[in-house]
């Protein structure tokens, strides 16, 4: 019994490490992408070689800076709004398998789960918005607040098609159903690519940046964040783009699954060079693609993926009925 | 129908961006990492003037007041005197920086060829005097000492 006890906190102390590191690095990556993308450097200075170091170094910057708090704002709300930003990034990890038995939490109703935390990083957003008593924030706020709200219809109406497949909602049993027949990309493209969309849009990247477009809004749902509560914001960002691309890998590529038989390398790696995949995926895409504007945002939620998620889960059912 | 066309179009152009930012991705950068590597000027590039200097490391200038009165933003302070063997002799020439504006006309009025575009282009320091160039500096600015090329270029 303690033995188990003990066991759960250790588990739960290297996934929140495994994650504030992951997102520093995922900063540092994302400069360095977004450099290589338009034939610079990125950052060099800090730390060789090519400036590891640059995140840490901003870290410590924003740790010693002055807490602002400005005079105006709903202070509850405002002090509120990173805490809850950090919480779904967090805890949408309880339910990730890193390896075969390696998961901190195996719900079975695990996807459910993650749709639900998934939402409440429209609540972090709103209440930082809505909180800073400034009217880009509160634009912004509201933008995110209907596009989330858009893009959460076909993010789960995509991960049903999965469910379909494998029978259950638990995650390790997703994988362990892609283990048995196949990845579920090649049963789901459809699925996969309506998941990519929506939920590149889920947390906010460009070309679905609107909430923060920096050209209109100045910094969106932000402006009066300052120090560490902006890092904590900005950390978020990262802690769900990473969760996605894990949620992404365990679902589409077979979690910690060793392909073409390579199972000499522990599944730990193989699950993170899965989700490094997608990182990179979402990176490409952020550093390809303009900012669309809003009305063609809800379009393509609305008239596309909608349409072609319900398609899918369509032809799944018609697929399993008809082969099984 | 034209919905579908419509999606395939857009499905066809994304994938063009992305295969741009790909290529981009995986050519090298044309950053330069300033002050360890540096520029490898084009032929010809002019600086600011410097002074020339004979065989034996003396100015060649005369103090003759044609550079002076050349000079577009009078910059250029010339003072002379007569030298031991009786030939008249720079024994102040200063260059203001501040106000120079590298054109090269002093240089083409010189008929002593005491003078001569270097390709020095780290002026930067921190007081307003420290641009006031005197002949010493002048002297060894022209003797190549951090100048990697010198021009003289046309003349009148």
């Amino acid at each position: 019994m303690m033995q188990a006890v003990l066991w759960s906190v250790l588990k739960l102390l290297i996934v929140l490490t495994f994650i504030l590191l992951n997102a520093m690095l995922l900063i540092w990556l994302e400069r360095k992408v977004s450099a290589w993308i338009q034939l610079r450097l990125g950052p060099m200075r800090v730390g060789r070689p090519q400036g590891w170091a640059q995140s840490i170094a901003d870290v410590l910057k924003l740790l010693f800076k002055e807490d602002i708090v400005p005079s105006r704002v709903d202070k509850v709300l405002f002090v509120l709004g990173p805490i809850i930003a950090f919480m779904p990034a967090l805890m949408v990890w309880a339910v990730i398998p890193f390896g075969p038995n390696f998961v901190s939490a195996d719900l079975n109703i695990g996807v459910l789960y993650i749709a639900a935390i998934g939402s409440i990083g429209l609540m972090s957003i709103f209440t930082g918005g809505w909180g800073s008593n400034n009217k880009w924030s509160l634009i912004s706020a509201m933008r995110s607040a209907a596009q989330l709200f858009s893009y959460e219809v076909p993010l789960v109406l995509a991960l049903i098609g999965v469910v379909m497949l494998a029978g259950s909602l638990s995650l390790t049993d997703i994988i362990r159903a892609q283990q048995e027949t196949a990845w579920y990309i090649l049963y789901q493209p459809l699925g996969f690519l309506v998941f990519l969309i929506a939920g590149i849009a889920e947390v906010n990247r460009t070309p679905f940046d609107l909430s923060e477009a920096e050209s209109e809004l100045v910094a969106g749902w932000h402006v009066e964040y300052s120090g560490l509560r902006w890092a904590m914001y900005f950390l978020a960002e990262y802690g769900n783009l990473l969760a996605l691309s894990a949620l992404a890998a365990t679902l589409f590529l077979g979690g910690w699954t060793a392909p073409f038989g390579l199972d000499f390398i522990p599944p730990f790696v193989w699950f993170l060079l899965k989700t490094y995949l997608f990182v990179f995926v979402a990176m490409w895409i952020r550093w390809t693609f303009p900012r669309v504007r809003i009305d063609q945002l809800m379009d393509l939620s609305w008239k596309f993926l909608i349409p072609v998620a319900l398609l899918n889960i369509a032809l799944t059912g018609i697929g399993i009925t008809i082969f099984s | 129908m034209s919905y579908v066309r419509n999606v395939a179009n857009v499905v066809a152009t994304l994938l063009v961006g992305l295969r741009v930012t790909l290529r981009e991705w995986f050519s090298r950068s044309i950053t330069l990492q300033y002050p360890e590597q540096r520029w490898e000027l084009p032929r010809g590039y002019r600086g600011h003037p410097v002074l020339l200097s004979d065989e034996e490391g003396k100015t060649k200038c005369t103090a003759c007041g044609l550079c002076v009165r050349a000079c577009p933003t009078d910059v250029i302070t010339v003072k002379g005197a007569k030298g031991e063997d009786g030939k008249r002799v720079a024994t102040e020439w200063v260059l203001d920086m501040s106000r120079c504006i590298q054109c090269n006309l002093c240089v083409e009025a010189c008929k002593f060829d005491a003078l001569a575009m270097s390709d020095r282009y780290e002026l930067a320091c921190y007081r307003r005097e420290d641009l006031l160039y005197d002949m010493d500096t002048l002297l060894e600015l022209g003797r190549g000492d951090g100048v990697a090329a010198i021009t003289v270029g046309d003349k009148l």
